[in-house]
């Protein structure tokens, strides 16, 4: 099977005033499709970047980076932006909802970039929201707005989904059902899954769980029965 | 039901959650782009006006002087296709008011065919009627001299020419465009009412009582706007040739004296036209517009300017603030175009609401303005029209500062990279050696004291905003209330300072300086001094100026001359003083010499040594010693006036003993000048209040936005503040104290700007070498600079009061849970 995400030795230093900080080192991997994939590992050992390079947000210092045969790591800012629109859906710890728009206004901010859009209320039903659609961020609990974020995230109907501490901001209960209702979205659309977290049970709901440390992978573990996020403890 | 896109959806709900704030950058655009369009449109307004007034009495182009020439002289210069020419009589004589004092009153008497109105400048009835046509003695009335002494149709007057006194009744009141402005001469730019009025006459009695059968003295001509002038102006030399006027001359075409001298000896009689703009009238006129076109350029620029600064504050505040956003829509695959514009299309929205509604309401304030100032001068035409290129140029401009203000903020968020953006960004600490030593320094104080200085430097930028909002309100309170000031000074430096005397007695005939002996020893006279007024030209190289030199006893206690800057400066012998209006004109330096030509007679003809420029306020002439003027014109008893001091208010009894001496011909009151002066200031007070007002709207709107911006960016900083136990009260103490420090360096650098453009706005407003009127350099008092800081001070402390006031008011839950989102 032809991976849906590959990356040969890719390395990202990042250089601040006289300091360079290697953030990533010769990392290769290979995602496939539908796969879940959790990256684990402690704070600054490269996931997010990791991430933010699969998601087109940067680019790599030197090596391949490339989403469905596209390659990422050579493409100027419009077809970044392009790639973006296409390829990836985003979720992030602090959700990013645009405070002055309501969930169904966000969500419907993202699908208006794409030609054939998720319907933005069939989404926030699937999300559990169909009762709170005209709330805005504000009005909603935490839980509630991540799941406008994933809605938000599913919108322009992305291959990829990449969640960067999507639980992060999240009490234990409602992290387990955002990590079901992610399970649950990469099961039934086949949709890749990448999520970066430094909690380590959550890896045993992953397809495979990667491991980093001082921006290498240093542990790739394969799980033949992935857990069921409902029996998830931490 | 058509969907908005979201992104525009975002822009509005952004908009209007900063509404106040927008609201108070579309006030600022509102109110410069008002300003423009409605002191440009009035401008535009007032020309049509006038010119209306002009056209609807056919307002001559020229008006020919003579010595004398016959009616049939204009009757050929109608033959000139394209010609309208009427010849008048133009002379003065003495209005004889009755009363107590015997009160003398200089007419002046212009002829108007006894039938109908002349083709050329003619007169609007006011009350009453034109001449009946029954050669009776008739008379019209100019309306400022019948409204100070309150005249109507059916009155008599009594004239007085060469002591035969004859009366006459008023037929009607009326106006006339020669008169908008009682404009006795260019050197006597602003006779009171009380001795100077103009009165029309039918042709046949003036040719009587000035024994001018069959002559005239004066040739208005109108010209056909698609005729030649040149052309005609050297056929009517040439009629009048025919006539025995051997020359004319202009102010453009002067005679140099020995010609004069050969005319006068070969008994030849001469002429001298005007041109439409160099009336007296028509310069004040003028003078006066132009000011107004300048207010229309000067003032919305300065509030322009503002406008862009807090555009490009707010922007930047909103930017910084949306970094989360702007990455998130960049990671979301929203491009960098679309970006820029959504920001962007703030500064357009406050740009559109700005410049409309202030077109719109500057239109409407335009024909009201227009209207009061048309009354004022009493012009019976309003002429009103929609200048669409002012309103063009007014939204074009509204658009562009803002947009060009955006611009920055807006390009701005292509840079933010969005996987960094997605991090919040680190809180701004300020220059790390700056604060290191603000730390040492600042040891000894409490944190209440410490933190809001360190405040003031740890984003110096904003700090630096909010100072240029109390520095701008204090610019323009300074630049309204320096106008105040300079005709403050202007006054008090001609009534105070130059003019000692209470009144200025108008002489007549030979010899009259013995009249000062006489006058000095009246009752109730402190003191008399003859002066001697003569029509000069003078010239400097290729430069000529046509004005009157004033000869002043030498020491003189009533006309204490002073230079520029308020240096006492007297009359000598061996030079001569002019007024500070005529060194662009003339371009001499003190010490070059002048060439002196009397327009009038063919003695005096001299050079003199320019010996300094004084000011003068109100019209302008040169000073020399009163011995060396009456030596030049070789009559060491001639006098023109003689300045008088009262000693205190005088009686009727003293009054009248002036007027019944025969070479009086009338008297000035120096109060009656200033009271008129201050009755034609009252249109200036409203503008200055207007000026004053918006200054305080601009100030106010400027520092609110910088308070909001300075605390908004902060509410996260004052949550923890108050969460970890900080009083409401103590709060406010802070931010008030930081603002006060803020405030200190917009009010240490608001007073030299404000000094220094208040001079570049004077010096915009007096560039004209034609003005008539002169005041004052503007030294700004200290009254005005405490009424500035103070009202600035005021404004920013009220200001603050909504951002205060939200950030005691915000819910800590809810601030704290506005932190993960």
């Amino acid at each position: 099977m032809k991976p849906s995400v590959r990356l040969d030795k890719v390395t990202k230093i990042y250089r601040m005033d006289h300091t360079e900080v290697v953030a990533l080192r010769d990392v290769s991997l290979e995602v496939f499709p539908g796969e879940f994939i959790v990256l684990l590992g402690p704070s600054g050992s490269g996931k997010t970047t990791l991430l933010n390079l699969i998601g087109g947000l940067d680019v790599p210092t030197s090596g391949l980076v490339e989403v469905n045969d596209i390659n990422v790591s050579k493409m100027s800012r419009s077809q970044l932006t392009e790639y973006r629109r296409r390829q990836i859906g985003f979720i992030f710890q602090f959700f990013n909802l645009i405070p002055t728009l309501n969930a169904r206004e966000n969500v419907e901010f993202a699908a208006e970039l794409a030609k054939n859009p998720m319907p933005p209320e069939a989404l926030l039903k699937e999300v559990g929201l169909d009762q709170r659609m005209d709330h805005f961020p504000g009005e909603l609990s935490g839980g509630e707005n991540q799941r406008v974020a994933i809605a938000r995230a599913l919108a322009t109907d992305p291959p990829v989904i990449l969640c960067d501490e999507p639980t992060g901001s999240l009490d234990f209960e409602t992290g387990k059902r955002i990590f079901k209702l992610l399970r649950t979205l990469n099961q039934s659309s086949h949709k890749t899954i990448i999520v970066v977290t430094h909690n380590a049970p959550v890896g045993a709901i992953a397809d495979r769980l990667i491991r980093m440390r001082d921006g290498q992978i240093v542990e790739i573990t394969e799980n033949e029965h992935p857990l069921d996020p409902d029996r998830l403890e931490w | 039901m058509v969907k908005v896109p979201r992104i525009i959806l975002k822009s509005l709900r952004d908009l209007w959650k900063g509404k106040i704030q927008y609201g108070a950058v579309s006030l600022i655009i509102f109110i410069g782009i008002l300003i423009f369009v409605c002191c440009y449109e009035a401008y535009l307004n007032l020309n049509m006006s006038y010119n209306a007034f002009y056209d609807r009495l056919n307002m001559a182009d020229y008006w020919v002087s003579v010595d004398g020439v016959s009616r049939n002289a204009v009757k050929d210069m109608n033959e000139i296709a394209g010609v309208d020419a009427y010849g008048r009589i133009v002379e003065d004589l003495f209005i004889d008011m009755g009363g107590e004092s015997g009160e003398k009153v200089v007419g002046r008497v212009i002829t108007l065919p006894e039938n109908e109105m002349p083709g050329v400048n003619r007169v609007e009835i006011e009350v009453g009627n034109y001449f009946s046509g029954s050669s009776g003695r008739e008379i019209l009335v100019e309306r400022h001299f019948a409204t100070y002494y309150n005249l109507k149709p059916g009155d008599w007057l009594t004239l007085e020419y060469e002591q035969v006194k004859m009366r006459f009744r008023i037929r009607g009141i009326v106006m006339s465009p020669e008169h908008i402005w009682i404009v006795k001469s260019a050197q006597e730019p602003m006779p009171t009412p009380r001795t100077f009025g103009v009165i029309f006459m039918p042709l046949k009695n003036a040719e009587k009582i000035f024994n001018m059968e069959g002559m005239i003295n004066e040739v208005t001509i109108s010209v056909a706007p698609d005729k030649d002038r040149d052309r005609i102006l050297d056929q009517v030399k040439t009629i009048l040739e025919r006539n025995y006027i051997k020359r004319m001359t202009s102010k453009d075409d002067p005679v140099v004296l020995q010609n004069r001298r050969i005319d006068i000896v070969q008994g030849i009689r001469t002429a001298y036209m005007t041109a439409r703009k160099d009336l007296p009238v028509v310069q004040l006129l003028r003078q006066d517009m132009e000011s107004f076109a300048m207010l229309a350029f000067l003032f919305p620029m300065l509030f322009l300017a503002m406008a862009s600064l807090t555009i490009y504050v707010l922007l930047n505040r909103l930017v910084e603030s949306q970094r989360i956003q702007i990455g998130l829509m960049r990671a979301m695959g929203y491009g960098q175009n679309v970006i820029m514009l959504h920001y962007l299309g703030f500064a357009i929205v406050v740009g559109v609401v700005g410049s409309i509604t202030g077109v719109i309401a500057g239109h409407l304030l335009a024909n009201g303005l227009t209207e009061m100032y048309v009354q004022q001068l009493n012009i019976p035409i309003i002429e009103t029209e929609v200048h669409w290129g002012t309103i063009l140029a007014g939204i074009i401009t509204g658009l562009s500062i803002p947009l060009i203000a955006g611009l920055v903020p807006a390009w701005s968020t292509i840079r933010i990279q969005p996987a960094e953006a997605m991090r919040p960004a680190t809180p701004g600490g300020g220059n790390r050696f700056v604060m290191k030593v603000l730390t040492y320094m600042l040891r000894p104080f409490p944190y209440y004291i410490k933190m809001p200085i360190r405040n003031v430097l740890r984003n110096f930028r904003r700090s630096l905003f909010m100072a240029s909002g109390i520095a701008s309100a204090i610019i323009m309170v300074l630049v309204a209330m320096s106008f105040v000031d300079a005709v403050d000074e202007s006054f008090a430096r001609q009534w105070d300072t130059v003019q000692k005397y209470d009144a200025l007695i108008h002489l007549q005939g030979e010899s009259a300086a013995s009249n000062v002996s006489l006058i000095s020893h009246l009752e109730g006279i402190a003191g008399a001094e003859a002066v001697l007024d003569i029509p000069y030209r003078i010239r400097f190289k290729d430069k000529k100026i046509d004005t009157s030199i004033e000869g002043i006893q030498e020491n003189s206690s009533m006309l204490n001359l002073i230079t520029q800057d308020g240096t006492k400066i007297d009359v000598s012998a061996e030079s001569i003083l002019l007024p500070y209006s005529y060194k662009d004109k003339l371009g001499a330096q003190i010490g070059d010499i002048l060439r002196l030509e009397p327009l009038t007679g063919t003695v005096g003809e001299t050079d003199k040594r320019l010996g300094g420029y004084v000011w003068s306020y109100v019209g302008g002439r040169a000073y020399m010693p009163l011995r060396e003027v009456q030596k030049l014109q070789r009559d060491f008893g001639a006098a023109t006036g003689i300045m008088v001091r009262f000693d205190g208010q005088p009686d009727s009894y003293t009054l009248k003993r002036i007027y019944n001496i025969p070479q009086v011909a009338s008297m000035e009151i120096v109060t009656d000048t200033r009271k008129m002066i201050d009755e034609q200031m009252g249109f200036f007070w409203v503008m200055i209040g207007i000026m004053l007002l918006m200054g305080t709207a601009l100030g106010a709107a400027i520092i609110f936005n910088g308070v909001m911006v300075n605390i908004t960016q902060r509410t996260r900083e004052m949550a923890v503040m108050r969460a970890v136990g900080l009083g409401d009260r103590m709060l406010a103490f802070m931010i008030s104290l930081e603002n006060i420090l803020i405030a200190a360096i917009g009010v240490a650098a608001g007073i030299p700007l404000g000094k220094y453009i208040s001079r570049m706005f004077f010096e915009a407003m007096s560039t004209s070498a034609e003005d008539v009127i002169s005041m004052a350099p503007p030294e700004v008092s200290m009254r005005s600079y405490i009424i500035a800081c103070t009202a600035a001070v005021l404004i920013m402390l009220i200001s603050q009061i909504p951002a205060i006031l939200q950030i005691v008011n915000q819910n800590l839950a809810t601030v704290t849970k506005e932190w993960s989102e």
